[in-house]
């Protein structure tokens, strides 16, 4: 299976945030390695609205606000259910994940 | 089990969250221009009434919040438990001048759930087995099984000496400590009459570590943002000076260069950006001459050494649980002082800043001997805040060029270690020192226990390093970055240095 792609902003407002805080949980979590991939990316396109919406993540092309450990952990392993089910979940996320993913 | 702050460390929890909303919040209030008859406006900048985002209650939340806010403002603490506003006089904060007073580190007793200091529990987890060891063992005899039901423990009889802990086969049986005391490396937190969490200022070295322990966060430090904003907003924009601790590196995020930090402070307002490692390279010139001096063959029973001085806690820590040792800790300036000195000898209207892990570097910037060099004190936290507010984003700034002036052992002070190993590189080199004997420990509860050791006679180093924090200034109450991450960070920035060996600028 293709790792699923999971992006963190670390933008000053993100971080501050704890987008640094939840890079490092994600990477301490030896469970998950081998189904994602982690990467701190800067700001995308502004979409935590000046900070109040930071952190900011994107989790296989779904962007997620206010991300905290907890919302990112159940949307990775929605993504890993659905595939494993054989699902291309892609393609069903909400509008604004592929846009912003472009 | 780690160290009660280890538990907590590199997670995002509502603490951090709510230290932060306050920073970015007073910072956006003050930027604003906004006046301090507007303060108690601030509060409702940060939480929601109606919503409570951290407490049983909005009322109670507001009453901390506002409590918290006076402290961000470097203010004494007042409490609404004192029936005083606790606005009362916040325009004295309104100024580029020093306000802060200690003591630095304070309890506020709305936000103190006043959990038991130290207790042996025996939790659901009891089975009321036959064999009961924990009642067999208890050397007091402080435990009964009331109605023949699950083990019960006399507080009043029990010694806490962790026996029934060991022998239950249930685990069942715990010891609570009270966190913030727990974090105590120097056993300074009781409780007040009322059961709150009270500091002995007399005992605590302001190392920071409970403010960042407390699960409820209920202790706190002040700090001087306000007075750097007016500083940075003020008419003498172009005389502040940033000087960044050995820790900096990879603290905004692993996309925040140092360049990037550096370009940051400028657009904030700092004219000028400096390493303290350049300071931490004087300091080691001057120890390893003076270890050097030491040298030759050591009398067995001689219990003298060298000690660090760069940390404020553990030098505080170790003349006052160990005076026979005050001498040997060094008395040079702390790396922060040095640097100060240099850039206030070039330039004297300079205002120093100095931004920083550490709430003990506050402490020691209010010695009267020290206020002429360092102006204020930031921690890597309280910085970061005025970015945000200032909406500066590091990982997209266009880096400005590093000042290259400090060594790599220098920028290696950062980590425990770091700081000893230099000394004793240093010596080796420059003086042909071989037989240094180094021993270090980082926490205060260590550094305790390595100089009980020393005056114990189980060991004779003659250089001696102490650092208060875990795994050394990277660990620091104001750092924003985990350990090892942090760690790695000042290595790779340490091995990019131009010269590995120190020199300074003032000899």
């Amino acid at each position: 299976m293709e790792p699923i792609k999971v992006r963190v902003c670390v933008g000053t407002n993100c971080c501050f945030a704890g987008g640094e805080a939840l890079i490092e949980m994600l990477e301490s979590d030896a469970d998950l390695g081998e189904f994602i991939v982690i990467e701190g990316v800067r700001c995308m396109d502004k979409t935590c609205s000046g900070g109040r919406d930071s952190p900011v993540a994107e989790i296989g092309g779904r962007i997620l606000v206010r991300a905290t450990p907890e919302k990112v952990m159940e949307e990775i392993e929605r993504l890993a259910a659905a595939r494993i089910a054989g699902l291309d979940t892609s393609r069903s996320t909400p509008s604004g994940g592929e846009a912003l993913h472009a | 089990m780690p160290e009660v702050f280890e538990r907590m460390r590199g997670l995002y929890t509502p603490c951090t969250d709510i230290r932060r909303k306050i920073f970015v919040g007073i910072s956006r209030f003050v930027l604003a221009g906004r006046k301090p008859e507007e303060i108690d406006y601030l509060p409702f900048d940060i939480i929601d009434m109606g919503k409570p985002a951290y407490r049983c209650c909005s009322y109670r939340e507001l009453s901390i919040v506002r409590q918290r806010i006076r402290l961000a403002f470097g203010l004494p603490l007042i409490e609404e438990r004192d029936n005083t506003p606790v606005s009362a006089g916040i325009e004295a904060a309104f100024t580029d001048r020093k306000v802060i007073q200690a003591p630095l580190v304070n309890v506020i007793r709305a936000a103190c759930e006043k959990c038991p200091e130290d207790k042996v529990i025996v939790t659901d987890m009891c089975q009321s087995c036959m064999a009961h060891p924990c009642s067999i063992v208890c050397p007091v005899n402080a435990i009964s099984f009331p109605d023949g039901g699950k083990a019960f423990i006399d507080q009043k009889k029990c010694v806490k000496c962790m026996k029934c802990v060991k022998a239950c086969p249930y685990q069942s049986i715990t010891r609570m400590v009270r966190p913030c005391a727990a974090a105590c490396g120097v056993d300074a937190i009781h409780s007040d009459p009322d059961g709150f969490a009270a500091i002995d200022q007399g005992k605590c070295v302001n190392c920071g570590l409970c403010t960042v322990s407390c699960p409820f966060a209920a202790i706190s430090d002040k700090t001087e943002l306000v007075q750097v904003l007016h500083q940075l907003m003020g008419p003498q924009v172009g005389h502040p000076y940033a000087l960044l601790a050995p820790s900096f590196v990879g603290q905004f995020g692993r996309l925040a260069s140092p360049g990037a930090i550096v370009a940051g402070l400028h657009a904030i307002g700092f004219k000028a950006v400096h390493e303290v490692a350049l300071g931490a390279d004087c300091d080691t010139l001057l120890l390893a001459k003076r270890l050097a001096e030491k040298a030759g063959p050591r009398d067995p029973l001689d219990k003298s050494f060298l000690g660090t001085s760069c940390c404020p806690s553990w030098v505080q820590t170790a003349r006052g649980h160990f005076p026979e040792f005050a001498g040997h800790i060094a008395e040079s300036f702390t790396p922060m002082v040095e640097t100060a000195k240099l850039i206030k000898d070039r330039e004297p209207s300079a205002r120093v800043v100095f931004i920083g892990p550490c709430i003990a570097k506050k402490a020691e910037a209010l010695e009267p001997e020290l206020r002429p060099y360092v102006d204020h004190v930031l921690t890597f936290e309280e910085l970061a805040a005025i970015f945000v507010a200032k909406d500066i984003d590091l990982a997209a700034i266009d880096p400005s060029g590093f000042p290259e002036e400090a060594s790599a052992l220098g920028r290696g002070y950062a980590v425990a270690g770091g700081v000893g190993g230099a000394i004793a590189e240093v010596a080796k080199i420059k003086y042909g020192k071989e037989d240094t004997v180094f021993a270090k420990a980082d926490t205060l509860r260590n550094c305790r226990t390595m100089l009980a050791e020393i005056k114990a006679g189980k060991a004779t180093p003659d250089l001696v390093e102490g650092m208060a924090c875990p795994g050394g200034c990277v660990g620091g109450p104001g750092t924003l970055i985990g350990l090892a991450f942090a760690r790695n960070e000042v290595g790779k920035f340490a091995a990019a240095a131009a010269n590995r060996e120190p020199s300074c600028p003032g000899d």
